[in-house]
């Protein structure tokens, strides 16, 4: 398995996923830099990562979107390509419209960092197949634009298709919904998937709650898992699993 | 060539949540503006064309703010153009 992480100038998650990759065993990363036109080896796996890419200039994600690499995320993306945008990246991929949506300030107005507990809504995906149904887990936030924003008509279809992957929750009752969302987000929308099913973004960071004994939890590293069993590296499928 | 200079404003929709127009909205009223009500916090971006005419310029202006200046889905936008003198 190979995975190609965009470091935008501002990427500050960019290393936090690759350690996150390779203490899972997932293969090779390939750093590439947001001035590239091309990935240098095809990857199997596109990574957006968090941080404040162009400083968060006039929209968040939106200069990043329009970055010279992002043609080749794109024909990845609509190729089938998996494709992973987490916190700032989930902002570039509403930015280049390859999901629906929008990121608008907290509604607190505060930049909010800490633990929060997330609903996985669907594990028939690449990124959560390995989660047992409605799993409760612990990601940390960090981010200051993540409230999820699609107009209501819009929002009815997204819910329709199932396309809500994870939901802010309480961890004791395990409901969700948006009295859970740390941020505003309606519906708790915390992370969604397009309708083909390969492009996933999300505001938490399960690259933060990978490695052991760093921070508190290491649910993330169930998104990993998943990406390895869907790929075939952990001999769960005997043979690779191809994408393309 | 002229050059012309192009003010757009940027707005967030109506239906769209402004956390920032809302707070300012409250800190008003409890200043005593009673009367004011509806505040919205956009952005305010200046440019300077290079075109033909002014036709041309506002084609510039509209192409350059759909393209980039503007995410449609949440902001709407106006802009007015200055003619050279």
């Amino acid at each position: 398995m190979r995975t190609a992480i965009v470091v935008f100038p501002g990427s500050n998650c960019d290393r936090d996923a690759r350690e996150a990759i390779l203490d899972m065993g997932l293969g090779s990363v390939d750093m590439v830099w947001h001035d590239e036109d091309v990935f240098p080896e095809p990857p199997d796996l596109v990574i957006l990562p968090g941080g404040f890419s162009y400083g968060d200039y006039l929209r968040s994600g939106a200069l990043a979107a329009r970055a010279r690499i992002m043609k080749a995320v794109r024909e990845h993306a609509m190729s089938g390509g998996l494709t992973l945008g987490i916190c700032n990246g989930f902002q570039v991929l509403t930015e280049t419209r390859l999901l629906p949506g929008a990121l608008l300030p907290n509604s607190n107005l505060r930049f909010i960092c800490g633990p929060c507990y997330l609903r996985v809504e669907r594990n028939n995906t690449p990124f959560t197949r390995s989660f047992p149904d409605r799993q409760i887990v612990q990601f940390p936030i960090a981010h200051h634009e993540g409230l999820y924003f699609l107009p209501p008509d819009e929002l009815e279809e997204l819910e329709e298709r199932h396309q809500v992957v994870f939901r802010y929750a309480d961890p004791e009752t395990r409901e969700a919904g948006a009295e859970y969302s740390p941020n505003g987000a309606l519906n708790g929308i915390a992370g969604i998937i397009s309708r083909e099913g390969n492009v996933l973004g999300l505001m938490p960071h399960p690259e933060r709650a990978t490695l052991k004994n760093l921070i508190r939890g290491t649910d993330g590293r169930g998104v990993w898992q998943s990406l390895g069993e869907h790929f075939g590296v952990f001999g769960v499928l005997g043979v690779r699993e191809a994408v393309r | 060539m002229n050059k012309y200079r192009a003010d757009v404003t940027v707005i967030p929709k109506d239906g769209v949540l402004d956390t920032q127009g809302k707070a300012v909205e409250r800190t008003l009223q409890s200043h005593g503006y009673d009367a004011v009500t509806g505040v919205r916090v956009g952005k305010f971006i200046r440019l300077e064309i290079e075109a033909q005419d002014e036709s041309a310029a506002g084609d510039i202006a509209r192409s350059v703010a759909d393209d980039l200046l503007v995410n449609n889905l949440i902001e709407s936008y106006s802009f007015t153009l200055e003619t050279p003198r």
